[in-house]
């Protein structure tokens, strides 16, 4: 049996760095899902993604959140960035995970990538969300761009940002 | 018009997997009213349906999901959905399917849903499912988490999926919607 769900790059941080990049994703899966569990250096912040280096205002994301003390949900349209957490739940104490499922990421009959989501921390600021997100663009996506919402704040090492392919029948 | 099972299990060699693709589905130009796997195999622990999907009618949205052609009032769900300005949770009980949890669905992008059925096999246990499911289209959106319970003890081996329809006649996906149906062991 062919191999389904296959893990095509993983990045361990032997030392703080602002910015993870997966890139040269070959376009032979039918969906991908990213792993991330991470801290930061300092402070506390959320999480970015950004396709194909598109640093335009191709983004939009809808939030499910729960903060502990209270249940919501909001969204952002036109905007610059995929967001994997609502609020700023990466920290520097306990690890943030997320796992988002990036569906059908190499089909360019399928206007705007689809990007769905779930999150959560125990951090200073804890919580956790679901979250459905779309890139307007029928590229297949072969960069990953991931960095958190701080201005040169470092990943920690430890973190941990790995990429599985899935592949379909 | 029905699209059954298109995917092929694996030959045999190989490496051994956990996570296998059972068989798949591409919607065509013609559009689908549902969606159906069949024969499904009882040796897996558990599968999961990794969907994308657009549908063509705002008033229609995720799958409704029925199993073994179970149409009578045999399902439960129960949700928690965020559409972008404020969170709810609500049930469906006595119901004729689980729902997906996206009732209006875009008909520019498309939605995806990811089903985990959790010991479909086992003949001793009602069978559960749960699933994440969401779609944006830079104007609006909705992020769906929902549990479902089919009250049968039967092993599943048909998933029919249809678009979620408010009105009549029933709704149908689009071209290039695509299912997608994993055994895991």
């Amino acid at each position: 049996m062919p191999q389904t769900y296959t893990p095509i790059v993983s990045n361990t941080l032997s030392s703080g760095t602002t910015t993870v990049t997966f890139s040269s994703i070959p376009d032979t899966y039918t969906d991908l899902i990213l792993q991330v569990q991470a801290t930061v250096a300092s402070g506390n912040y959320g999480l970015k993604i950004q396709f194909n280096s598109d640093t335009g205002t191709n983004y939009s994301n809808c939030f499910l959140y729960g903060t502990g003390s209270a249940v919501g949900s909001t969204r952002n349209g036109t905007t610059n960035q995929i967001n994997l957490a609502y609020a700023a739940l990466l920290g520097a104490s306990s690890p943030w995970i997320s796992t988002t499922h990036i569906q059908s990421y190499a089909n360019t009959s399928v206007n705007g990538k689809i990007a769905i989501s779930r999150d959560g921390g125990n951090g200073a600021n804890a919580g956790t969300d679901a979250i459905v997100s779309l890139w307007r663009s029928t590229a297949a996506i072969n960069t990953i761009t991931i960095t958190n919402t701080g201005s040169g704040i470092n990943f920690s090492a430890g973190s941990i940002f790995t990429l599985y392919g899935i592949k379909a029948a | 018009m029905l699209n059954g099972l298109v995917g092929m299990l694996g030959v045999g060699g190989g490496v051994a997997t956990n996570f296998d693709s059972i068989a798949t589905t591409t919607v065509g130009a013609g559009g689908s009213s549902s969606i159906t796997f069949s024969s499904i195999p009882s040796t897996y622990k558990h599968l999961q349906i990794r969907a994308i999907y657009k549908v063509n009618n705002t008033n229609s949205g995720s799958s409704r999901i029925t199993f073994n052609s179970d149409t009578g009032n045999n399902y439960a769900s129960h949700y928690l959905l965020g559409n972008g300005s404020s969170a709810s949770a609500g049930n469906v009980t006595s119901n004729s399917y689980i729902w997906g949890g996206i009732g209006d669905q875009s008909t520019s992008y498309f939605g995806a849903q990811i089903i985990d059925i959790l010991d479909y096999a086992n003949t001793n246990k009602n069978k559960t499912t749960r699933s994440l499911a969401g779609v944006d289209d830079n104007s609006s959106g909705t992020a769906a988490l929902v549990s479902g319970v089919w009250l049968n003890t039967a092993a599943i081996t048909t998933i029919t999926l249809t678009p979620q329809s408010n009105t009549t006649p029933t709704n149908t996906y689009l071209q290039y919607s695509h299912f997608a149906l994993y055994g895991i062991r």
